[in-house]
């Protein structure tokens, strides 16, 4: 990977751990209330315990990557050890870790394991909602996207997995996001989101001094609960929400940030096409951002201040201290003439905003972790840990190269896809191995022995 | 005087026939009717296959076969020793000559046997193709109800073979799994009702026998109606748990009156083969469609909740994303029996060529052949595709058996149809040269011993 000189312009807000790769922001809202706190990295010893704890259930499901150079993304980078999984989840991670006889083990030498990418958006990936009774898990789409690398993806309103051929543990959470509509053409619609929060923010008032009086007077009266808008509107100030939006334009922009200013609700912004000239607000304000750095856009000359895209759209943001998720423009696998531009190369799309001077680090970030945090889901995935799903992208490069194939990707501690079992791209081999003999001719198909 | 002259003949001829009739039926009551057909070849498809066999029928169905027979001189001798026999193909699965119509929910009550009307369906393009037998399923989706099996040709009275599997979709997991969720738990609501009721019926009873102890020395007829008024809230059920007529007979052996009949309420026919698989652990055969590889494992999932169902028969229709390669060894191991076109396709999206009844075989499933397509060219190209599955590995016997003795098991007449055998009804198909040959064409076609359809008499 390369390194990159950069600088954090720096917030208010901004804490460096680790490498200085990952950057948590105070600002970073809280996880979703039904998401439990990252469990700590891995611990041999720890693991060695678990393991003897766990002999006696026998029919747990092992599986070890061993030998590839392993990207936490949360943590460093570590060479060739070994990730044990139990039951679809990392179990240990390290070089001493005892592998149990029955595990199936995945020589992964050479490659390189990063955590499964996180779509923050798909089109025909995974079925319809409810995705665990649509999803055809057999089907081409997903199939090129475990290709693509991708294990998670986000289906209307609900984060699923690609979990190809098995329909348990498909989806990781519900209910994602409140959708918000708040653009100067519906100025009603504003105007009545508006004073939906402002019922929700008195109703909390009301409650406080509920509250108070009722010391006094046990009897005291608990204020009229709210109903429908109000209520989503309740709990988008109570952050157990997320609210969605769409907005590109500056003025888009920081209109919302103005809005989130001043109720403090939580807020992903998708697009944030013109977010460079506002970045300040957006980080201010607390916004996150699903951006598409291959956004293009003209300046718009007869405006009298910066607009249009930029290249460095990510960068700022980032060094502004807006939490990142990358998405590519199409969020299908069929290009339809857009080559590049699906979910078949989210990687590319995160690489193209490093041309912009997004640290890699912070690239990988957007297509793993910050996505699933931007989700809620990230206890679960987005990075490589212990107690965290066991879903990898196990590739033959350097993720944010464009000459890197997956070679496997693992969802849920299951080989999911196998590059030189699929048909897809198992003619492709760019290391230049020229004496491996070609894909199999299946014709004429020959029938099992015995008849 | 004319006139009576007249009838005087007639009435004379009618006492005749009164006279005779009963003559005849004891001719043939104590003297079966043998026929004998004696064949170039006979496909058994039971193991053996006879070079200048003979098959011995009586009345209507298969006694001997092999070669060398012994059969009564009388005997009515076919000649067929320029043809091969063998049996009758049977067609699992057609709507010919059925209108279509979408339906959609829980109707097992309501199978396709109702809309069949055997004067008003042309059978002679099946029969010319070969088949003896068909089975029509309704149309629609979720649980259209089961499919009846009828014979193509024969006496009106013998051609109804009953009905077969219940008919069950996955073709749109989300619409199909929950039609399927909603017919179990209606099944598991109605297994309830019934238990309710007898554990009501029981107490009632109990009660009724200690008032009747009390009461004793004093008879009275309040109880007899009390249990009468019981019986009337539900019909007669046929499904009745043999237990609960033990029950009945000790409660009858203490009590001295007549035993009290505990008559479950009605279960709605709508959910009853359900009712039958959940609380007997047996009942008609429930048949899958699948549309995709994927569909199967949705099925399993709602199946997972409710192992009492059986998961081995399936329809698999075939589209070219459909992808079954994914879930042969699955189908396999769970010994499916399985019914599909005899297509080789493609693996989806590539142009590898993929033999699914011959993977489906080889994996260990039972394969039950249908025609390309459910019309007369499909029903004529039949031989052809499947000689086209021998030539790309499918066995031989393999393919004959899936459209005769599997195709029966699919639907559950196996124990009739599908082999010359010894026992079995004599349906048969005589053809002028090897059924998987290029050219070959049916000349004659038997149900029940009967030649029903012979090439020779067809302009």
């Amino acid at each position: 990977m390369r390194h990159r000189c950069f600088t954090f312009a720096l917030c208010w807000c901004v804490l460096v751990s680790g490498f200085g790769v990952c950057a948590t922001f105070a600002a970073e809202p809280k996880p979703a209330p039904d998401a439990k706190p990252a469990p700590a990295a891995a611990d041999k010893t720890d693991a060695k315990k678990d393991e003897k704890a766990k002999e006696d259930e026998p029919k747990d499901r092992w599986f070890a990557v061993t030998g590839a150079v392993v990207h936490t993304v949360s943590g460093p980078t570590l060479h060739a050890p070994t990730v044990l999984c139990k039951n679809g989840k990392i179990a240990a991670i390290g070089h001493d870790v005892a592998v149990p006889e029955e595990a199936e083990t995945l020589d992964a030498t050479g490659f390189h394991l990063y955590p499964g990418l996180v779509a923050v958006g798909s089109n025909g990936l995974v079925g319809n909602e409810p995705p665990e009774d649509n999803t055809n898990v057999y089907g081409l789409s997903l199939t090129l996207g475990l290709a693509g690398g991708v294990t998670t993806v986000v289906a209307g309103n609900t984060a699923a997995k690609l979990t190809y051929g098995a329909l348990e543990d498909h989806v990781v959470r519900r209910n994602l996001f409140h959708s918000l509509s708040y653009n100067r053409r519906d100025p009603n619609g504003r105007r009545n989101f508006r004073l939906a929060l402002e019922r929700a923010r008195q109703y909390l008032r009301d409650l406080q001094a509920h509250e108070e009086k009722k010391k006094t007077d046990p009897k005291a009266k608990p204020p009229a609960e709210l109903q429908g808008e109000d209520q989503a509107a309740l709990k988008l100030l109570r952050h157990e929400l997320v609210s969605v939006a769409d907005a590109n334009t500056a003025q888009e922009l920081r209109d919302l940030a103005s809005l989130v200013g001043q109720y403090r609700i939580r807020l992903v912004v998708r697009g944030a096409r013109e977010g460079w000239t506002v970045a300040g607000e957006m980080a201010r304000a607390g916004l996150q951002a699903v951006i598409t750095p291959r956004t293009r856009r003209d300046r718009d000359e007869r405006t009298n201040r910066p607009n249009g895209s930029s290249i460095e759209n990510a960068r700022i943001l980032h060094e502004h201290g807006v939490p990142l998720a990358i998405i590519p423009l199409s969020t299908g696998t069929s290009t339809m003439g857009l080559a590049g531009r699906d979910l078949l190369h989210l990687p590319m799309e995160a690489a193209f905003a490093i041309r912009g001077g997004l640290p890699d680090e912070a690239a990988l970030r957007a297509i793993t972790l910050g996505a699933a945090r931007i989700l809620g889901i990230d206890h679960r995935v987005g990075s490589i840990e212990v107690g965290k799903d066991a879903d990898f992208a196990i590739v033959d490069g350097d993720l944010l190269h464009y000459m890197t194939l997956t070679r496997w990707t693992v969802v849920n501690g299951r080989i999911a896809y196998d590059k030189q079992k699929d048909s897809l791209f198992n003619h492709i081999r760019p290391g230049g191995d020229l004496d491996a003999p070609p894909p199999r001719d299946d014709w004429p198909r020959r029938l099992g022995e015995g008849w | 005087m004319m006139r009576t002259a007249c009838y005087i003949p007639a009435i004379i001829l009618a006492a005749l026939l009164a006279c005779a009739a009963p003559a005849v039926c004891q001719d043939t009551d104590g003297e079966e009717t043998f026929v004998v057909i004696k064949a170039g070849r006979v496909l058994t498809l039971a193991g053996e296959e006879y070079v200048g066999g003979q098959i011995v029928l009586v009345d209507g169905k298969v006694r001997l076969v092999g070669k060398d027979l012994e059969y009564p001189k009388t005997a009515r001798v076919i000649d067929a020793r320029r043809e091969v026999v063998m049996p009758g193909m049977i067609l699992a699965r057609s709507r010919w000559e059925l209108p279509s119509y979408s339906r959609s929910g829980i109707h097992a009550d309501r199978g396709a046997a109702k809309e069949i009307y055997l004067d008003s369906i042309d059978f002679e393009p099946l029969v010319e193709a070969g088949f003896t037998a068909v089975c029509f399923y309704p149309d629609g989706t979720g649980i259209p109800g089961p499919a009846a099996v009828y014979r193509t040709a024969g006496k009106e009275a013998t051609r109804d073979l009953g009905p077969a599997y219940l008919r069950i979709t996955m073709s749109s997991p989300g619409r199909d799994k929950k039609v399927l969720r909603d017919a179990v738990e209606k099944a598991r609501k109605e297994i309830e009702k019934v238990e309710k009721a007898r554990k009501d019926w029981e107490e009632k009873q109990k009660k009724a026998q200690e008032e009747a102890a009390k009461k004793r020395a004093a008879e009275s007829g309040e109880k007899p109606d009390s249990e009468k008024k019981d019986g009337a809230d539900g019909n007669k059920d046929e499904t009745k748990d043999p237990s609960k007529e033990e029950e009945n007979k000790e409660d009858a052996k203490t009590e001295e009156k007549k035993p009290e009949v505990f008559t479950p309420p009605k279960i709605d026919p709508a959910v009853k083969p359900l009712v039958d698989w959940i609380r007997d652990k047996k009942g008609p055969p429930l048949l899958f469609e699948l549309y995709r590889a994927s569909d199967l494992r949705h099925l399993d999932q709602v199946l997972k909740q409710t192992p009492e169902l059986p998961n081995a028969l399936f329809y698999l229709y075939q589209m070219s994303s459909s992808g079954y390669h994914h879930v042969v060894a699955d189908l396999g191991k769970r010994k499916s029996t399985v019914l599909l076109s005899p297509q080789i396709g493609q693996l989806p999206y590539t142009v590898t060529p993929y033999n699914l009844p011959g993977e489906l075989a080889v994996a260990g499933c039972t394969v039950a052949l249908l025609p390309s397509g459910d019309s007369t060219s499909g029903y004529h190209d039949v031989r052809t595709r499947l000689a086209e599955l021998v030539r790309a590995g499918l066995p031989r016997d393999e393919a004959l058996k899936a459209v005769t003795l599997h195709a029966a098991q699919v639907l559950g007449v196996q124990q009739r149809l599908g082999t010359i055998e010894k026992g079995k009804d004599a349906d048969l198909i005589f053809l002028d040269g090897d059924p998987l040959a290029v050219g070959t064409r049916v000349t004659r076609v038997m149900t029940l011993g009967e030649l029903v359809w012979e090439a020779s008499q067809r302009p």
